[in-house]
């Protein structure tokens, strides 16, 4: 089986499988790569999205409910805020204050503010409180990416 | 019990703070004290300068005590009430309690002046420690990124 890997400068990544009789081995490992890619299922108005955790800036707890925030949608999903934080940790969720847990990589750049707060720019322009709770959490985050560098 | 944690962390931060605002107060005032001819400081003054530090410490940390995101106008003005509202509670302390009573007016000015410079230092201070630490996260950031996008590569 031919592997082609491409890198695109825009657009969304892709992935296309190619086959002329779909095989046991084809099936599987589709299968594979729709088990691996995790989706966080959400509703809006009515309808219902599934989009990929990479997709999401944060989720907030407003009235005790949760909504998770992409660029175009603000979706109301079926977890908590401690569930969001333990299933997509592994995708650089942590908890930021009591109301958020926010994706470190849609983090453009932070600065330190006065009370040991931490003020991150995320690449949409909006600015999330890292609160002086969670900040140490973040910046051990931070140091593991660079220890591994 | 994890808010009882999480208050006295903060109170243990608020007190460093409030101890380096006491000793910076006893310090000043002992050495003016001295210029202008007193050989004794009233303990109970010493007390007072403590429980002035503590106060002034809670309302610095008090103006930061939000979990949300500042404006630009909101952040300058909480800024300038940390270095104003402290160096106006030091006059305001002293006259009613008495710390410069039988002494000349010019101890009194200079302390409460020294006390002003103070706040300002240490405000300057704590703004080249975050703007250093905001560099360095920074830093750390855009390498955790390289670091992600490497891995990606490699996956594929």
């Amino acid at each position: 089986m031919k592997l082609t890997a491409e890198q695109i400068v825009s657009g969304e990544d892709e992935i296309i499988v190619k086959y002329r009789e779909m095989t046991p081995e084809l099936s599987a490992l589709i299968h594979l790569l729709k088990q691996g890619m995790p989706v966080v299922t959400g509703r809006e108005e009515g309808r219902q999205y599934r989009i990929a955790p990479g997709e999401i800036y944060y989720f907030e707890s407003v009235d005790e409910r949760t909504f998770a925030y992409t660029r175009e949608h603000t979706l109301q999903v079926a977890m908590t805020l401690a569930e969001a934080e333990e299933r997509l940790e592994k995708y650089g969720f942590f908890r930021c204050n009591k109301s958020m847990v926010l994706n470190l990589n849609r983090i453009d750049s932070v600065k330190n503010e006065l009370g040991s707060r931490i003020n991150a720019a995320l690449d949409n322009g909006e600015h999330v409180i890292i609160s002086r709770h969670y900040a140490r959490r973040f910046r051990e985050l931070l140091r593991g990416g660079e220890e591994d560098a | 019990m994890r808010r009882l944690r999480k208050l006295l962390k903060l109170e243990m931060d608020v007190e460093l703070l409030s101890c380096a605002h006491a000793v910076s107060m006893i310090c000043f005032y002992g050495i003016v004290m001295w210029i202008a001819g007193e050989r004794n400081v009233r303990i109970l003054v010493l007390f007072e300068m403590m429980a002035l530090g503590y106060v002034s410490a809670w309302t610095q940390r008090a103006l930061f005590l939000r979990e949300q995101v500042y404006s630009r106008t909101e952040y300058a003005v909480c800024e300038v009430l940390w270095n104003v509202m402290p160096a106006v509670f030091v006059p305001a302390v002293a006259e009613v309690f008495g710390w410069f009573r039988g002494t000349p007016d010019w101890a009194a000015l200079t302390f409460y002046l020294l006390m002003g410079g103070y706040y300002v230092l240490v405000w300057l201070f704590l703004r080249f420690v975050n703007y250093e630490e905001t560099v360095k996260m920074n830093r750390q950031l855009r390498r955790r990124k390289e670091k992600g996008q490497k891995k990606g590569k490699e996956q594929t």
